[in-house]
């Protein structure tokens, strides 16, 4: 009895040993705010917490608060509070109240919206639609998008038809029934849908001018939500300017950043540079950062943040150096592999070959002077703002003479030093 | 209150002088200004040796960075040697002469302030000498905002020279005087560069991952948030910053912020020195 018993013990710990182990986290049913937050080039969801006390939203365009239940869990490997939308996705009902100071300035009631884009060009085309707007919109994407599954169908049908034509038209080419130029022509097929929609959602659109707020969720039954009240900054961008990434000609794609107009771009006599130019805005950093992640721990209130947002593919480069002004336009290179066991490559215009480019940039010699001021300017002839900058060639082989300049104080001093001491040694007292 | 009380006078002069043509006669100084200017020249020379391998190098003010090092080497050498000289004079009674005769607490640290304000000024000049003549020979581009920077760096010297001349008065003793000063230092730039390291140097990966510098970085920011407006060095490098972003207003409120700090310093030496008597509570 006593061994079997014993056995059974043992039998017991070992499978407790083999248990696998879970990483799920226990879940915990909460009220969350959730955004879909404008970001200046288009919107972006975040997830607010319970944890975070303040919410960052840009000014300029309406952004979406969302008040949901959902269950929270903890994620231990990025220390995020994540939420299982899949297991709960309520949106709460009530409506969101904006304070100024104690000044209740605005009663947000919960409205329809949707947001759409273009996918070639998302951050040129990105829109949100509210209430009625939103479902004309959302119908509209719906009939494109049957429009385009017919077509597509009816595509398919054609090339299948096309197909069995060919193959006897193939046939009678071979048997001199036909000429090749007789050969049918193969369908069109119907453009793509780039059309990108968000189903049709709910949440509190706001849109405020810069400052500093409060928000709470007050519930139909008059009570303010527990856990919704929460700090509300609207920022604004800090400015707007034009940005190059700068790499030589020997290292293609290992690019700089030039964000500002007081950055000086150091380069190497004779060698040839491509500037990709881009638009770019400035934020304060943690406004920034903590909107796109409100869970975020690193980013400062004392730094700035440049965003890029798009290539610009249209504009010419004036340049000014010591010995003549010229202009260069912004064109596609292609990168073009060089064959054989040995790396290489050799990049030239995107239009001199079939391919599409590699890259759009102005192609710049440092060959005309030592200096160089550049912009970038459209094609009105309007400069770009932000686009301005100095190019220098700097003459790396003389630094070692910032030594010597550096010992020019210790060579005066000690001149100095030795002339007082032969100059005290002369003048010896006089004895007795 | 007569001007003759406010001002430091003749006498101050007088030390001032002596204490200008005792420095310029020693090699003591030419020592400082060329371990100053090494300091800029290794870090300049570290710029152009990244060009020579990178091909391209995209910098605000590449001169910026070594002025204002060389001008934290400046001011900590400088505020030793005024330092060690005013606990020197207490510790060997010689000041104890002094304030028996026509010259006061007053005179006798405004005139080594003024003396030691102006070897900073001096070396100041000295470095932008030398910073005009990097900028030729490696063809950086001229900046009229290095004239801002040196003033900052002149101020930055001032401050600390009076908060020198202060720990020289509270230590009393010149081995005392020496290790607060040396604690004073390190703890000023150490979290002003552990700050700087950890926030740029160290930004990587995730920004929610679990940061093993957590605690670290959150006691250097809280410090650094107290010492960006007390510590001369940390002044001066906002200062520095916010003249190459273009934010004058702020970039004139760091030198203000400089000038009543050294008001402020040299005036809790002074008052101190007066309280406690040149042999107080040594």
């Amino acid at each position: 009895m006593k061994r079997s018993f014993l056995f059974l013990l043992l039998l017991l710990i070992a499978l407790s040993g083999a248990v696998p182990g879970y990483a799920q986290n226990t879940e915990e049913r909460s009220f969350v705010y959730a955004t879909n937050h404008y970001t200046g080039n288009g919107y972006a969801s975040a997830l607010i917490p319970p944890s975070v006390d303040e919410v960052f939203l840009l000014s300029g365009s309406p952004s979406i608060i969302a008040a949901k239940e959902t269950n929270l869990y903890y994620w231990p490997i990025t220390n995020e509070y994540k939420a299982d939308w899949e297991s709960l996705n309520l949106n709460a009902s009530g409506e969101l109240q904006i304070y100024q100071g104690s000044n209740l300035i605005s009663s947000v009631p919960q409205s329809k919206y949707t947001l759409q884009y273009d996918g070639n060009d998302p951050a040129g085309t990105y829109r949100l639609f509210l209430n009625e707007e939103a479902e004309t919109a959302y119908q509209q994407y719906l009939d494109r998008r049957k429009q385009y599954r017919d077509d597509l169908n009816q595509y398919h049908q054609l090339i299948n038809a096309f197909t069995i034509l060919y193959q006897d038209a193939l046939k009678k080419v071979s048997e001199g029934l036909l000429s090749p130029d007789q050969l049918p022509q193969a369908p069109i097929a119907p453009p793509d849908l780039t059309l990108f929609s968000s189903e049709i959602l709910l949440g509190y659109p706001v849109d405020l001018p810069v400052g500093d707020y409060r928000m709470q969720f007050r519930l139909p039954d008059g009570e303010v939500q527990p856990g919704s009240v929460k700090k509300l900054k609207v920022f604004e961008a800090l400015r707007v300017g034009t940005g190059y990434k700068v790499a030589d000609l020997e290292r293609w794609n290992q690019t700089e950043d030039s964000f500002s107009t007081t950055e000086t771009i150091y380069c190497l006599d004779g060698h040839t540079y491509f500037l990709r130019p881009f638009s770019q805005t400035e934020y304060n950093q943690r406004y920034f950062v903590r909107m796109n992640n409100p869970q975020d721990k690193l980013s400062r209130e004392d730094r700035q943040i440049w965003v890029s947002s798009k290539a610009i593919s249209s504009a010419d480069l004036q340049i000014k150096s010591t010995a003549n002004t010229y202009s260069a336009p912004v064109e596609g290179y292609y990168v073009r592999q060089i064959l054989g066991t040995k790396l290489g490559y050799e990049i030239v215009p995107s239009r001199e070959t079939e391919q599409g480019p590699t890259f759009e940039a102005v192609r710049f010699v440092a060959d005309q002077g030592r200096a160089y001021s550049i912009e970038l300017t459209d094609a009105s002839g309007g400069v770009l703002p932000g686009s301005a900058r100095q190019i220098r060639c700097t003459q790396t082989s003389r630094s070692p003479w910032l030594y010597v300049l550096s010992s020019l104080p210790l060579i005066i001093g000690l001149a100095i030093y030795l002339a007082r001491r032969a100059k005290v040694q002369t003048h010896k007292p006089i004895e007795g | 209150m007569s001007s003759k009380k406010i001002l430091p006078g003749r006498e101050a002069s007088v030390i001032a002088s002596h204490i200008g043509q005792l420095t310029w006669r020693g090699i003591g100084i030419f020592i400082i200004l060329f371990s100053a200017l090494l300091t800029g020249a290794v870090l300049l020379n570290n710029s152009t040796r990244f060009l020579e391998k990178n091909l391209v190098l995209v910098d605000k003010e590449p001169l910026f960075l070594p002025i204002y090092l060389s001008g934290v080497v400046l001011s900590i050498f400088i505020g030793l040697l005024a330092s060690m000289r005013v606990a020197r004079e207490l510790d060997k009674g010689t000041l104890e002469l002094l304030f028996y005769g026509p010259v006061e607490s007053r005179q006798y640290l405004s005139g080594v302030a003024i003396g030691y304000m102006g070897i900073g000024l001096a070396s100041v000049l000295v470095i932008l000498f030398w910073a005009k003549l990097s900028e030729m020979l490696l063809n950086l581009a001229p900046d009229a905002k290095l004239f801002g920077l040196l003033l900052s760096v002149f101020l930055m010297i001032c401050a600390f020279l009076a908060l020198s001349l202060l720990i020289a008065i509270l230590g009393g003793k010149a081995r005392n005087a020496i290790a607060y000063f040396v604690l004073a230092v390190f703890l000023l730039l150490s979290f002003q560069i552990g700050d700087s390291l950890l926030s740029t140097l160290l930004l990587g990966g995730s920004a929610t991952a679990t940061d093993a510098l957590s605690l670290v970085r959150k006691i250097l920011y809280s410090v650094n948030e107290v010492l960006r407006w007390l510590s001369p060095f940390q002044i001066t490098f906002e200062a520095a910053q916010n003249l190459n972003h273009g934010a004058i207003t702020k970039y004139l409120i760091g030198n203000i912020l400089l000038i009543a700090e050294t008001l402020i310093l040299m005036t809790f030496a002074i008052l101190r020195l007066a309280g406690k008597g040149v042999r107080g509570e040594r």
